[in-house]
Protein backbone atom coordinates (compact mmCIF):
# COMPACT_ATOMS: atom_id res chain seq x y z
CA UNK A 1 0.00 0.00 0.00
CA UNK A 2 1.66 3.46 -1.08
CA UNK A 3 1.15 6.41 0.85
CA UNK A 4 1.83 9.72 0.39
CA UNK A 5 4.78 9.71 2.82
CA UNK A 6 5.88 6.78 1.59
CA UNK A 7 9.63 7.50 0.48
CA UNK A 8 10.24 9.36 4.02
CA UNK A 9 13.81 8.77 4.80
CA UNK A 10 14.79 8.16 8.77
CA UNK A 11 18.35 9.30 8.54
CA UNK A 12 19.48 8.81 12.39
CA UNK A 13 17.75 5.35 11.97
CA UNK A 14 19.98 4.28 8.85
CA UNK A 15 23.07 5.54 11.03
CA UNK A 16 22.41 3.53 13.97
CA UNK A 17 21.35 0.58 11.63
CA UNK A 18 24.87 0.81 10.20
CA UNK A 19 26.31 0.96 13.72
CA UNK A 20 25.09 -2.07 15.04
CA UNK A 21 22.62 -4.58 13.70
CA UNK A 22 19.38 -3.81 14.53
CA UNK A 23 19.91 -0.27 16.12
CA UNK A 24 18.17 1.44 14.09
CA UNK A 25 14.62 -0.06 15.21
CA UNK A 26 15.33 -0.45 18.62
CA UNK A 27 16.69 2.84 19.47
CA UNK A 28 15.08 5.44 17.19
CA UNK A 29 12.33 3.98 15.32
CA UNK A 30 11.17 2.30 19.47
CA UNK A 31 10.18 -1.16 17.32
CA UNK A 32 12.28 -2.79 20.69
CA UNK A 33 11.12 -6.18 19.06
CA UNK A 34 11.87 -5.55 15.46
CA UNK A 35 15.05 -4.28 16.28
CA UNK A 36 16.03 -7.00 19.01
CA UNK A 37 15.34 -9.92 15.73
CA UNK A 38 16.85 -7.96 13.71
CA UNK A 39 19.87 -8.01 15.13
CA UNK A 40 19.61 -12.03 16.39
CA UNK A 41 19.45 -12.53 12.62
CA UNK A 42 22.29 -10.83 11.30
CA UNK A 43 24.49 -11.53 14.81
CA UNK A 44 23.69 -15.22 14.59
CA UNK A 45 24.39 -15.47 10.67
CA UNK A 46 28.05 -13.59 11.24
CA UNK A 47 29.13 -15.09 14.71
CA UNK A 48 27.55 -18.68 13.60
CA UNK A 49 30.28 -18.43 10.69
CA UNK A 50 32.82 -17.18 13.49
CA UNK A 51 31.82 -20.79 15.43
CA UNK A 52 31.94 -22.46 12.14
CA UNK A 53 35.04 -21.50 10.37
CA UNK A 54 36.81 -19.24 13.77
CA UNK A 55 38.47 -16.23 13.13
CA UNK A 56 40.38 -17.05 9.70
CA UNK A 57 36.96 -16.43 8.10
CA UNK A 58 36.93 -12.56 8.82
CA UNK A 59 39.93 -11.57 6.74
CA UNK A 60 40.35 -8.25 5.49
CA UNK A 61 43.78 -8.66 3.96
CA UNK A 62 43.15 -12.43 2.39
CA UNK A 63 39.76 -12.70 1.74
CA UNK A 64 38.96 -9.01 0.71
CA UNK A 65 36.16 -10.12 -1.92
CA UNK A 66 34.29 -11.78 1.23
CA UNK A 67 35.00 -9.30 3.49
CA UNK A 68 33.26 -6.35 1.50
CA UNK A 69 29.88 -8.07 2.06
CA UNK A 70 30.72 -8.93 6.05
CA UNK A 71 31.97 -5.05 6.61
CA UNK A 72 28.06 -4.75 6.26
CA UNK A 73 27.39 -5.77 9.36
CA UNK A 74 28.93 -2.44 10.88
CA UNK A 75 32.27 -1.92 12.90
CA UNK A 76 31.97 -4.79 14.37
CA UNK A 77 33.05 -6.44 11.74
CA UNK A 78 36.02 -4.37 11.62
CA UNK A 79 36.17 -4.81 14.99
CA UNK A 80 37.35 -8.71 14.46
CA UNK A 81 39.11 -8.40 11.58
CA UNK A 82 41.61 -5.71 13.57
CA UNK A 83 41.75 -8.36 16.59
CA UNK A 84 42.62 -11.49 14.12
CA UNK A 85 44.92 -9.33 11.67
CA UNK A 86 46.92 -8.14 14.98
CA UNK A 87 46.94 -10.99 17.39
CA UNK A 88 46.41 -14.32 15.05
CA UNK A 89 48.42 -13.62 11.98
CA UNK A 90 52.47 -13.35 12.21
CA UNK A 91 54.63 -11.65 9.01
CA UNK A 92 56.21 -14.58 6.91
CA UNK A 93 59.93 -13.69 7.11
CA UNK A 94 62.34 -15.59 5.76
CA UNK A 95 64.67 -17.64 8.77
CA UNK A 96 68.06 -15.67 8.09
CA UNK A 97 66.48 -11.71 8.61
CA UNK A 98 64.73 -13.23 11.78
CA UNK A 99 67.71 -14.62 13.03
CA UNK A 100 69.81 -11.31 12.57
CA UNK A 101 66.47 -9.00 13.38
CA UNK A 102 67.90 -6.50 11.07
CA UNK A 103 66.62 -5.15 7.58
CA UNK A 104 66.75 -1.99 5.04
CA UNK A 105 63.01 -0.25 4.69
CA UNK A 106 62.89 -1.63 1.31
CA UNK A 107 63.16 -5.18 2.25
CA UNK A 108 60.83 -4.60 5.40
CA UNK A 109 57.97 -2.91 2.83
CA UNK A 110 57.53 -6.19 1.17
CA UNK A 111 56.78 -8.70 4.42
CA UNK A 112 53.53 -9.44 5.02
CA UNK A 113 51.09 -11.25 7.57
CA UNK A 114 49.51 -14.49 7.12
CA UNK A 115 47.40 -16.67 8.41
CA UNK A 116 49.86 -19.54 10.57
CA UNK A 117 50.21 -23.03 9.87
CA UNK A 118 49.68 -26.17 12.02
CA UNK A 119 53.31 -26.25 12.46
CA UNK A 120 54.12 -22.60 13.21
CA UNK A 121 54.01 -20.24 16.01
CA UNK A 122 53.60 -16.97 16.58
CA UNK A 123 56.79 -15.17 18.27
CA UNK A 124 57.15 -11.51 18.82
CA UNK A 125 60.38 -9.99 17.75
CA UNK A 126 62.80 -6.78 18.67
CA UNK A 127 63.27 -5.90 14.84
CA UNK A 128 65.47 -3.17 13.59
CA UNK A 129 64.50 -1.08 10.28
CA UNK A 130 67.57 0.38 8.76
CA UNK A 131 65.63 3.60 6.72
CA UNK A 132 67.36 4.87 3.37
CA UNK A 133 68.94 8.21 5.05
CA UNK A 134 70.18 5.42 8.14
CA UNK A 135 68.57 5.75 10.62
CA UNK A 136 67.44 3.07 12.42
CA UNK A 137 63.69 2.58 13.94
CA UNK A 138 62.89 -0.23 16.81
CA UNK A 139 60.08 -2.05 15.65
CA UNK A 140 58.24 -5.34 17.68
CA UNK A 141 56.96 -7.72 14.97
CA UNK A 142 54.79 -10.86 15.39
CA UNK A 143 56.90 -13.17 13.27
CA UNK A 144 56.10 -16.94 11.93
CA UNK A 145 58.71 -19.62 13.35
CA UNK A 146 58.65 -23.32 13.42
CA UNK A 147 56.35 -23.98 16.49
CA UNK A 148 58.05 -25.99 19.53
CA UNK A 149 56.59 -29.59 20.70
CA UNK A 150 53.69 -27.91 22.86
CA UNK A 151 53.55 -24.88 21.02
CA UNK A 152 51.23 -24.19 18.24
CA UNK A 153 49.39 -21.07 16.05
CA UNK A 154 46.75 -19.04 18.21
CA UNK A 155 44.34 -20.10 16.03
CA UNK A 156 44.07 -23.14 13.92
CA UNK A 157 43.92 -21.96 9.75
CA UNK A 158 40.09 -22.63 8.13
CA UNK A 159 40.08 -24.60 5.65
CA UNK A 160 38.13 -26.47 2.91
CA UNK A 161 34.24 -27.14 3.77
CA UNK A 162 34.10 -25.15 7.27
CA UNK A 163 35.98 -22.48 5.78
CA UNK A 164 33.39 -21.93 2.88
CA UNK A 165 30.67 -22.39 5.02
CA UNK A 166 31.79 -20.05 7.77
CA UNK A 167 32.79 -16.95 5.46
CA UNK A 168 29.19 -18.08 3.16
CA UNK A 169 27.48 -17.80 7.01
CA UNK A 170 29.23 -14.38 7.74
CA UNK A 171 28.57 -12.09 4.45
CA UNK A 172 24.95 -13.42 4.35
CA UNK A 173 24.66 -11.72 8.19
CA UNK A 174 26.32 -8.74 6.06
CA UNK A 175 24.26 -8.69 3.19
CA UNK A 176 20.99 -9.22 5.24
CA UNK A 177 22.19 -6.49 7.70
CA UNK A 178 21.78 -3.86 4.36
CA UNK A 179 18.32 -4.89 3.51
CA UNK A 180 17.81 -4.11 7.58
CA UNK A 181 19.59 -0.69 7.67
CA UNK A 182 17.96 0.39 4.35
CA UNK A 183 14.61 -0.96 6.35
CA UNK A 184 15.39 1.23 8.87
CA UNK A 185 16.07 4.18 6.83
CA UNK A 186 12.87 3.99 5.02
CA UNK A 187 10.60 2.80 8.02
CA UNK A 188 7.42 3.84 6.51
CA UNK A 189 7.91 1.61 2.75
CA UNK A 190 7.19 -1.78 4.57
CA UNK A 191 4.07 -3.63 2.80
CA UNK A 192 1.69 -5.97 3.93
CA UNK A 193 3.59 -9.19 4.32
CA UNK A 194 1.98 -12.52 2.74
CA UNK B 1 51.46 -30.91 19.91
CA UNK B 2 48.55 -30.28 22.47
CA UNK B 3 48.51 -26.88 21.97
CA UNK B 4 47.15 -28.04 18.33
CA UNK B 5 44.42 -30.18 20.30
CA UNK B 6 43.08 -27.38 22.55
CA UNK B 7 39.56 -26.52 20.66
CA UNK B 8 38.33 -22.05 21.19
CA UNK B 9 34.98 -21.63 19.79
CA UNK B 10 35.06 -18.94 17.79
CA UNK B 11 38.64 -18.81 17.12
CA UNK B 12 39.24 -22.21 15.67
CA UNK B 13 37.25 -23.87 13.20
CA UNK B 14 34.57 -26.59 14.38
CA UNK B 15 35.37 -30.39 13.16
CA UNK B 16 32.13 -30.72 11.21
CA UNK B 17 33.60 -31.34 7.69
CA UNK B 18 31.30 -35.10 7.77
CA UNK B 19 27.72 -33.54 8.24
CA UNK B 20 28.38 -29.97 6.36
CA UNK B 21 25.09 -30.29 4.72
CA UNK B 22 23.46 -29.61 8.09
CA UNK B 23 24.86 -26.53 8.74
CA UNK B 24 22.48 -25.05 6.20
CA UNK B 25 19.55 -25.57 8.42
CA UNK B 26 20.58 -23.23 11.40
CA UNK B 27 21.49 -20.80 8.41
CA UNK B 28 18.50 -20.27 6.87
CA UNK B 29 16.73 -20.19 10.46
CA UNK B 30 18.98 -17.10 11.18
CA UNK B 31 18.39 -15.54 7.68
CA UNK B 32 14.73 -16.24 8.23
CA UNK B 33 14.88 -14.46 11.78
CA UNK B 34 16.77 -11.51 10.72
CA UNK B 35 14.37 -11.18 7.00
CA UNK B 36 10.79 -11.64 8.81
CA UNK B 37 11.81 -8.96 11.62
CA UNK B 38 11.66 -6.22 8.92
CA UNK B 39 9.33 -7.92 6.59
CA UNK B 40 6.70 -9.09 9.26
CA UNK B 41 3.55 -6.73 9.43
CA UNK B 42 1.77 -8.16 12.20
CA UNK B 43 4.18 -9.47 14.56
CA UNK B 44 1.78 -12.18 16.49
CA UNK B 45 2.37 -14.31 13.07
CA UNK B 46 6.41 -13.60 13.52
CA UNK B 47 7.83 -17.23 14.33
CA UNK B 48 5.15 -18.95 12.28
CA UNK B 49 6.44 -17.15 9.46
CA UNK B 50 10.15 -17.58 10.44
CA UNK B 51 9.76 -21.61 10.24
CA UNK B 52 7.78 -21.52 6.66
CA UNK B 53 10.53 -19.40 5.37
CA UNK B 54 13.08 -21.80 6.82
CA UNK B 55 11.36 -24.93 5.43
CA UNK B 56 11.50 -22.83 2.50
CA UNK B 57 14.75 -21.76 2.08
CA UNK B 58 15.75 -25.29 3.04
CA UNK B 59 13.77 -27.21 0.66
CA UNK B 60 14.79 -24.63 -2.04
CA UNK B 61 18.45 -24.79 -1.87
CA UNK B 62 18.44 -28.79 -1.25
CA UNK B 63 16.10 -28.72 -4.82
CA UNK B 64 18.65 -26.49 -6.42
CA UNK B 65 22.04 -28.88 -5.37
CA UNK B 66 19.67 -31.84 -6.72
CA UNK B 67 19.01 -30.57 -10.41
CA UNK B 68 22.63 -29.42 -10.15
CA UNK B 69 23.77 -32.88 -9.09
CA UNK B 70 21.44 -34.61 -11.71
CA UNK B 71 22.23 -32.15 -14.36
CA UNK B 72 26.04 -32.24 -13.96
CA UNK B 73 26.26 -35.71 -13.40
CA UNK B 74 23.42 -37.22 -15.90
CA UNK B 75 22.61 -34.86 -18.33
CA UNK B 76 25.53 -32.58 -19.40
CA UNK B 77 27.52 -36.26 -20.00
CA UNK B 78 24.86 -37.07 -22.39
CA UNK B 79 25.81 -33.86 -25.24
CA UNK B 80 29.36 -33.37 -23.94
CA UNK B 81 30.98 -36.89 -22.93
CA UNK B 82 33.99 -37.06 -21.04
CA UNK B 83 37.30 -38.59 -23.47
CA UNK B 84 37.53 -41.84 -22.19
Amino acid sequence: MTTKNAHTMNLPAGIAALLFPGAGHFFVLGQRKRGLLAALGVLGLFFGGMFIGGIDVIDRQEDKYWFLGQALVGPLAFGVNYLHQNNYKAYDIPPPIIEIERATAEVAGKFVKRSLYANEQRKVIKFTIVEPTGAESIRYLPVAVPAGPDNGPPAAQSIGRMNELGMLSSTLGGMLNFIIILDALFPTRRKEDT
Amino acid sequence: MTALLAYTPFIDPIAFDRYWYLLLIPMCFFIAIGYKSVRTVDMTRYWKQVLAFTVQLVIGIAAMGLAAFIFIGYILPTFAPMPQ
